[in-house]
């Protein structure tokens, strides 16, 4: 590999997008973490003036977390581009290509550790730099094993591994960086050690081995055609399965027949692939949301025993009117999360316009791809319902019954709320179908793609801060009535998008 | 199931309007101009040979047929419809095989067919019995395993099954071994004998689709450059096989007519273009034996590029 080769594959105009995306995620998670402390004030103007007396815990706390962040999100971004190639089956055969990734991975992660070190300690952390240096060098490469780990996710249950790994050091952080800082040359020798496992792990000739060929889905790549089309195939040979062909009709056939058809196209629907897709991913959002419910009942919990139980139930109870004052925003991004996934991941579904001989009309393709889209946000809600409806009953039959019986109005809100962000994903999947068909839109589409995560932020912290606050004294038939409001204006919206879409856009490379 | 009977009376009118019809058509991929002004009005029944070199244009003017591409400028029209309003009645209408086709991987070749089949009021069984078994396609066969010649072959079964008025063919003998393609070619060459409808080959086997072509369109670096029946361009264009009788013939002929030659000096191979009254003239001023012969697609097809819009 010529050594230019990996900074000319970060030197494309979405990765520097990404980048502005990677960087507003580390400040978002860094002030999102700070507030969850409880700390008064805002996380950048407590790291801006540190002093030495005052707000030391809290600027420390936020010190860490950012040089964990920082090289983790990085990674992450690097590890896209590096991993996009990696997968490649012409990169097994590719003469000294692995090890040369697998070096230039190490040096920009190496420099980027010790520029981590010094806005570290520029800004009042102490400690040693080497072993400080060691533990950036080990988020960096975490994050770059996040794209593969969530390749294996998706295989087998053993590919949580860096993934959540990152998690619990977030969880973590602050008993970590004390660790480290008071064992330094065995904090730093530990760490070294784990970076070298794994860089062998994500990097070494038998994850070479046993990769090439398995599709990867790299966040850069979630807009071309190609990455994502090779994803959507593996979808459905692991869906397929014994089951009834298709017997009806399409000829002339209402668009509900159509949508079926489509299902059963890309996952064998009557095969119990489309169950197997569905419930499979349903317990990957509440995987995520969890996650973020448990961070949470953690960090409000001070870490103590019972943080697992004031997660569950703080999620249980208010999801979205915030009751507990502390887990709405972290449960709206979970739900968020959630939905980007399904919508990105889990269900490919999307009529083969330049394969198979359709005969519909560009407004009756707009029509199946809309009422697609319906059929699969209820479905979504009423999986991750079904799901959390147990989760409740779990937790009443455990006898852990404050508010677990009273749930419901919050749980429904939740689900509400997941149907309000449902078309965004949507939306967003439908921009890489657009993009699919013209390589050279890769720019236009790529600001279209920040723009609207960017938008869908908004309206996550809309829902959070100002619909809970607004609707607090306004009774459940107004809270009702809004949601229904946010729903309709949303289905409405993306009905709308896709018809002009339809109408204008070329359906074919 | 055989129902071509219960083909509509309705449908039969639309025959007369022409197949499909380009107007100043010109598609732009950004900076790329794919097709540039293209006119073409091509004739019902018409069995239409698409030739070009590699990205000439012609996969993108078959998508425009279809409407999966819409036209920067100008305007294209299939079955008397405005591409961009195809609806059911002129989509059931159209076969299509692509150059490049993924089809759906987990079903197996006959569930596919029962699927497509089922997007259509007609499906001719007896036709795609004898195709599979002619073909040598297996009905258990899963698709995703299939080799690209058998998916292509699956790819003309799907496309002819409902017996279309317009089939659009995308290099559809491309990937097959030579038997499977003299199969193909014979199977083609019979649904020309139907005679009812039009038929659009896009290939870069040209000695294939000239037993079958009646009509030529030649794009080049997505212009124009002819739409011509066949039988006018071979009358157009030919070669005539010159022998000295006496003295050398020149390095260079420079009458206007002569479009490429090669030879020595005592025999050459002249492609001339227009020169039917030439013939005598030319005998006489070069002193030379002349046999003309009839140039085949393939021989005409570099003339082509070379002619003036």
């Amino acid at each position: 590999m010529n050594p230019a080769a990996l900074p000319r594959l970060l030197r494309r105009p979405l990765f520097l997008l990404w980048l502005l995306v990677g960087t507003s995620t580390v400040l978002f998670l860094a002030t999102f973490d700070f507030n969850f402390h409880g700390y008064r004030g805002n996380a950048v103007n407590v790291l801006m003036s540190l002093h030495p007396s005052s707000g030391r815990d809290s600027a420390l706390h936020v010190l860490r977390y950012l040089s964990l962040c920082t090289p983790a999100v990085m990674g992450f971004l690097i590890g896209q581009t590096v991993q996009e190639l990696y997968h490649t089956s012409f990169a097994w055969s590719l003469p000294g290509l692995r090890r040369s990734i697998a070096g230039q991975v190490a040096l920009v992660g190496a420099v980027l550790a010790v520029l981590v070190v010094l806005g570290y300690r520029a800004l009042g952390g102490s400690g040693n730099p080497v072993a400080l240096a060691a533990l950036a060098l080990v988020w960096f490469l975490l994050g770059t094993g996040v794209e593969g780990s969530m390749l294996q996710l998706r295989l087998s249950a053993t590919g949580l591994s860096s993934l959540a790994a990152l998690v619990v050091a977030g969880v973590f952080v602050d008993p970590v960086y004390a660790w480290v800082t008071g064992h330094p040359w065995p904090g730093a020798a530990a760490a070294l050690l784990l970076a070298a496992g794994i860089l062998w792990w994500e990097y070494g000739t038998e994850a070479a081995r046993r990769r090439p060929g398995i599709p990867t889905l790299p966040l850069l790549s979630t807009l071309s055609g190609s990455a994502k089309e090779r994803y959507r195939r593996e979808i459905r040979a692991h869906a397929s399965g014994p089951g009834t062909p298709w017997t009806e009709s399409l000829a002339g056939a209402r668009t509900a027949t159509w949508v079926r058809a489509d299902a059963y196209e890309s996952f064998g629907y009557r095969r119990g692939g489309g169950a197997r897709v569905l419930w499979g991913t349903s317990a990957l959002t509440v995987f995520f949301v969890g996650l973020f419910a448990f961070q949470s009942g953690l960090e409000v919990a001070g870490g103590r025993a019972e943080g697992l139980r004031f997660a569950l139930a703080t999620f249980l109870q208010t999801p979205v009117s915030g009751g507990g004052g502390h887990t709405p925003p972290y449960l709206l991004l979970g739900w968020f999360l959630g939905t980007v996934l399904w919508a990105y991941l889990a269900t490919p579904t999307s009529l083969r316009l330049q394969s198979l001989p359709y005969p519909l009309s560009r407004s009756e393709l707009a029509g199946v791809a809309y009422r697609s889209g319906l059929h699969y946000g209820i479905r979504f809600c009423l999986a991750a319902g079904v799901l959390f409806g147990a989760g409740t009953a779990i937790l009443f039959l455990l006898g852990f019954r404050t508010g677990s019986l009273t749930a419901l109005p919050g749980f429904v809100r939740a689900l509400a709320v997941a149907f309000i962000l449902v078309p965004f994903p949507l939306a967003f999947r439908d921009t890489g179908r657009l993009h699919s068909c013209s390589g050279r839109a890769s720019n236009r589409i790529g600001l279209i793609s920040v723009g609207s995560i960017l938008a869908t932020a908004g309206l996550v912290a809309v829902a959070t801060r100002w619909l809970p606050a607004g609707l607090g004294h306004s009774g459940p038939l107004v809270e009702a009535l809004v949601l229904a409001a946010l729903i309709a204006a949303s289905q409405l919206g993306y009905r709308r998008w896709l018809q002009g879409y339809f109408r204008k856009a070329d359906l074919a490379c | 199931m055989n129902g071509l009977d219960a083909r509509t009376q309705e449908q039969q009118p639309a025959l007369a309007a022409p197949a499909f019809e380009l107007h100043d058509l010109t598609k732009q991929f950004g900076s790329v101009t794919a097709l540039d002004r293209v006119t073409v009005s091509v004739p019902p029944r018409s069995v239409v040979g698409l030739i070009g070199r590699n990205g000439s244009g012609k996969t993108t003017l078959l998508r425009h047929l279809v409407g999966l591409l819409l036209p920067t400028r100008g305007t294209c029209r299939t079955l008397g419809t405005p591409s961009d309003r195809l609806g059911s009645a002129e989509l059931s209408r159209i076969g299509v095989v692509n150059q490049e086709t993924r089809f759906i991987d987990w079903m197996t070749v006959e569930e596919h067919i029962r699927y497509v089949a089922s997007f259509y009021p007609v499906w001719d069984q007896g036709l795609e019995t004898r195709l599979l078994k002619e073909l040598e396609l297996d009905r258990r066969a899963r698709v995703g395993p299939l080799s690209p010649g058998n998916v292509q072959k699956l790819a003309v079964i799907l496309a002819v099954g409902h017996h279309p008025d317009l089939l659009l063919l995308d290099e559809p003998v491309s990937a097959l071994d030579p038997i499977s393609r003299a199969a193909m070619l014979r199977f083609l060459l019979e649904l020309l004998q139907e005679g009812d409808r039009t038929i659009v080959i896009s290939s870069h086997v040209l000695t294939d689709i000239e037993k079958m072509v009646d009509h030529v369109i030649c794009l080049h670096q997505g212009k124009l450059r002819i739409s011509a029946g066949f039988d006018e361009l071979r009358e157009r264009y030919c070669e005539w096989m010159v022998t000295s009788k006496a003295g050398l013939l020149p390095v260079y002929f420079p009458e206007r007519y002569v479009v490429g030659h090669q030879g020595n000096s005592f025999q050459a191979v002249v492609s001339v273009r227009d020169a039917g009254e030439k013939l005598s003239e030319f005998r006489e001023r070069y002193q030379a034996e002349v046999a003309i012969r009839p140039l085949n697609l393939e021989r005409l097809f570099p003339l082509l590029l070379e002619e003036k819009v």
